[in-house]
């Protein structure tokens, strides 16, 4: 029996990604980590401690996962030592492949003689959902049937803390790969060797520029499954050009063609004995959708919906049956006459069907004689099989659930799809909830979790609580939240969507949301976090809070994005209006934002004493601020660029519309700066005037007309000074 | 700054030299740990990937496939087709080997190292020094050169 061997890959790239300071010990293969893991964690992600490493095969909780070295072994067993850093292992696939078979790693690209099978574990870019760019070649490895290449995104559970995969519509915050190749003998992903199978990818070809290429190029043989290609064309390209001597299969695949093109193509099979089966093809970009190449009949096609494109089946066909298209092409055809009764919303990129829909009950069962048993997304197919990528699923049924409690488990659903839960409690859990979604939800209590919702989606939740979980939301989707709390944690959302959220704190954490999106994120707090925001268009991502007091935003319609805040007192902003980018806080005693309207943006923040930032209508950006007593800014309809500020005692700004650029500042007293009226860029035009005050000195100058680059420390070289 | 991952001694093996480019970042994606030591990697301060990436592609030469069929006579066999490239004289050659990787940084000098190193360097003269840095590989391949008359009468066509 081959081994498998496992690597992540993510476009973040290889930073450390642990959650606190986890010790590692590991016993027979299975490690144990003493703080509980809430990050983009699973198969394939490295674990380096007391200068080993290994590699995550399983994970069975956020504190305990199977591990193998990183030729599959099992590694030696560890008593309890720190954890050096917990990470992906490459930036790009095309990294993955060209450095999978070095020193390092297998040590060979032949994984018949390593009896390997490599699964290459695609995460996405939790920091900023940056995408694969780069197009990978897969070659010169040699392969046979048992011991081949797997591309896929972990789907949660056992394989991820988060799921990486796709819900059945793209989505910008999952794994992607996106290219340009040049010909129809190149794709985004080329394959050159035997047996490679891809799972769960999205991929898109970006064929309105140089490209004519495809998703999927093979040359030789692959298993296509559970991918959404998009082919993005102002008039060529393909979804996949699958050619060779050995057949390929696809199944479970969402095609999509859009752009101002008609002339682009979809899934081209070139090679006898090729299949596609249970897959939807959409699209006016395509003049041929799914395409069987050559005059022999070369390929099958069963179970498969196809509409909206210029030709549907193209070409001469082995078969095509239990299909539905609009030109009701092969045996046993289905040929709906309004396609959004159909689809619950194709035109928004939703393709699971509809109570009601002609597709359900019109396939024939498992044509791929136990290739295949599911759907795009999971969920068991069950006879008599649907056409189409999506299987549709009886409201109100539930599967896979394990209750391990003291005191109860109570599900009192209406309507619902519940599946794969995994509950294990002291006092119970209790679930009210109509018309929604619970899927794979994992929960650990001591006290409880009570869940009152109604129409919402609730995907992969993973809950690690003492005292309790309260969450009364309404038409909301809650997702990816990873939930560590000693105390308690409410939300009392409205119409949101909460993503990606990983809690780990004690006292307890407060979202009184309505409209809003928070995105990604984590916090680890001693006291508390609250978030009274209100209005739409609110979007919080990316936040990573580590505070021992308190944050507390109590903003509107706001955008921030990617902050990190960690302060022993607090960090409060309570903003209007505003966008907050990319901000590094760290201050022992508290940083205040009381900004309306203002941009600030790459905000690096170092203080003992604090910072207080009054500013209305200005932009912030790049400021690196470090002080032991404090800094004020006192702005209003001005540009700050590029601060970069050191000083022990203090630093004033009291500016109006003025612009101030690449300043840099290092006093050990103090510097105030008082500027009025100046306009544009400092070194063109403007007056500045200025009051300087150093220990031992004070110099006043005013700049009334400048020819060169502003340059605080050599002002004599720069400037007139009158 | 833009970071350039290149095949190195730890990665090269059939189908790839070193040199080769694999893979392209900005400066906020760390390449550390042992996923990367086999890898050579260029820190260009300044440069953006994005600059870079459109560099790269500009450098490729144009492809596309062309046909073998008669234009009086019907078939029932497919017509033949193979991959072809226009050299800088604006010929089209047979794409005999298309290479794993298109471009290589083998050639790269140490001045040109050094100026694309040096952030006070204009970014534009970088990304032209990036430019004459960069080798495209299909033309290094003997078996690409020959050039196909036919084609060369006529420009080819995509089905």
């Amino acid at each position: 029996m081959a081994l498998n061997v496992y690597y992540s890959i993510s476009p973040f790239g290889t930073g450390d990604i642990k959650t606190g300071s986890p010790n590692i010990s590991i016993t027979s293969g299975v490690a144990t980590l003493s703080v509980a893991q809430t990050g983009n964690i699973g198969q394939g992600v490295c674990i380096e401690y007391n200068s080993l490493k290994c590699y995550i095969s399983q994970v069975n909780s956020p504190t305990s996962f199977n591990v193998v070295t990183a030729i599959g072994g099992t590694p030696s067993d560890q008593s309890s030592t720190t954890v050096t850093s917990i990470h992906h292992e490459y930036a790009s696939l095309s990294a993955a492949e060209a450095g999978a078979p070095d020193a390092d790693h297998i040590t060979t690209a032949n994984l018949i003689t390593a009896d390997v099978v490599l699964n290459f574990c695609c995460y996405y870019d939790h920091d900023d959902q940056t995408a694969d760019t780069t197009a990978v070649t897969i070659n010169s490895y040699t392969t046979d049937e048992t011991r081949f290449i797997l591309v896929f995104t972990p789907t949660g559970g056992v394989q991820s803390i988060n799921s990486q995969r796709h819900s059945g519509a793209w989505s910008a915050s999952k794994y992607r790969i996106i290219a340009s190749p040049a010909t129809t003998f190149d794709g985004v992903i080329k394959v050159l060797d035997d047996y490679v199978r891809v799972s769960g990818l999205q991929i898109e070809n970006d064929a309105t520029t140089t490209g004519v290429g495809c998703c999927v190029y093979s040359g030789n043989g692959i298993i296509l499954s559970e991918s959404i290609l998009w082919l993005y064309t102002s008039n060529a390209g393909y979804l996949t050009d699958l050619v060779g001597s050995i057949a390929s299969s696809i199944y479970n695949c969402l095609g999509i063609g859009s752009g101002t093109g008609t002339g682009g193509r979809g899934f081209l099979l070139r090679v006898s004995g090729s299949v596609i089966y249970n897959c939807t093809v959409y699209g006016s970009a395509f003049a041929r959708a799914i395409w069987s190449y050559g005059t022999e009949g070369v390929l099958t096609a069963i179970n498969c919906a196809v509409f909206g494109t210029g030709d549907d089946f193209y070409g001469t066909f082995a078969s095509i049956d239990h299909c539905a298209s609009d030109d009701g092409d092969g045996t046993n055809a289905v040929t709906p006459a309004d396609w959004s009764a159909v689809f619950t919303d194709y035109a928004n990129g939703d393709f699971s069907l509809k109570s009601g829909s002609a597709l359900i009950g019109a396939g024939i069962d498992n044509p791929g004689s136990g290739l295949y048993s599911d759907d795009i997304i999971g969920n068991a197919r069950s006879s008599v099989w649907d056409i189409g990528a999506f299987e549709y699923v009886t409201a109100g049924s539930g599967t896979t659930i394990q209750a391990e409690a003291s005191d109860g488990v109570v599900f009192t659903d209406t309507s619902s799809r519940t599946k794969r839960i995994f509950a294990g409690c002291v006092d119970g859990i209790s679930m009210g909830d109509s018309g929604g979604n619970l899927a794979q939800l994992m929960s650990t209590a001591s006290d409880g979790i009570a869940l009152s919702d109604a129409v919402s989606r609730t995907a992969r939740i993973a809950t690690i609580v003492a005292d309790g979980i309260l969450s009364g939301d309404g038409c909301s989707v809650s997702k990816l939240a990873s939930v560590l709390s000693s105390d308690g944690i409410s939300l009392a959302d409205q119409a949101g969507v909460v993503a990606a959220l990983s809690v780990s704190m004690e006292d307890g954490i407060s979202f009184s949301d309505t409209s809003s999106v928070a995105a990604y994120l984590r916090s680890i707090a001693s006291d508390g976090i609250i978030f009274s925001d209100v209005l739409v268009g609110d979007l919080l991502g990316i936040i990573v809070g580590l505070v021992a007091d308190g944050i507390s935003f109590s903003d509107s319609t706001q955008v921030r994005a990617g902050l990190y805040a960690a302060a022993s007192d607090s960090v409060r902003f309570g903003d209007v209006v505003t966008t907050v980018l990319r901000a590094l806080a760290q201050a022992s005693d508290g940083i205040i934002f009381s900004d309306d309207a203002t941009w600030a943006m790459t905000i690096q923040a170092l203080a003992a004493d604090g910072i207080t930032l009054s500013d209305s209508a200005i932009r912030i950006l790049r400021k690196a601020v470090y002080a032991i007593d404090g800094i004020t800014l006192t702005d209003s309809n001005g540009v700050n660029a590029i601060f970069q500020v050191i000083a022990s005692d203090g630093i004033e700004f009291l500016s109006a519309v003025s612009v101030i650029a690449r300043l840099g500042v290092m006093a050990s007293d103090g510097i105030r700066i008082s500027d009025s009226t100046v306009a544009g860029s400092p070194w063109t035009r403007g007056k500045v005037t200025m009051t300087m005050t150093f220990k031992h000195s004070t110099l006043t100058f005013t700049i009334s007309k400048s020819t060169a680059e502003f340059e605080l420390k050599k002002p004599s070289t720069t400037f007139t000074l009158n | 700054m833009a970071k350039i991952v290149c095949i190195d001694t730890g990665t090269v093996r059939t189908g790839c030299e070193i040199g080769d480019i694999v893979a392209v970042h900005d400066d906020d994606v760390l390449l550390d740990g042992s996923g990367y030591s086999g890898f050579k990697i260029y820190d260009f301060p300044g440069l953006k990937a994005a600059d870079v990436r459109s560099k790269m592609a500009a450098k490729l030469p144009e492809t596309s496939k062309a046909y073998k069929a008669s234009s009086i006579e019907w078939s029932l066999f497919t017509p033949e087709e193979k991959e072809v490239w226009k050299d800088d004289a604006g010929n089209w050659c047979d794409l005999a080997s298309r290479p794993k990787y298109g471009l290589t940084l083998f050639a790269i000098t140490e001045a040109q190292k050094t100026s694309l190193a040096d952030s006070k360097s204009d970014e534009i003269n970088r990304l032209l020094t990036l430019d004459s840095a960069l080798t495209e590989k299909i033309h290094l391949d003997s078996s690409n050169l020959i050039a196909i008359a036919a084609l060369n009468k006529t420009a080819a066509s995509e089905i």
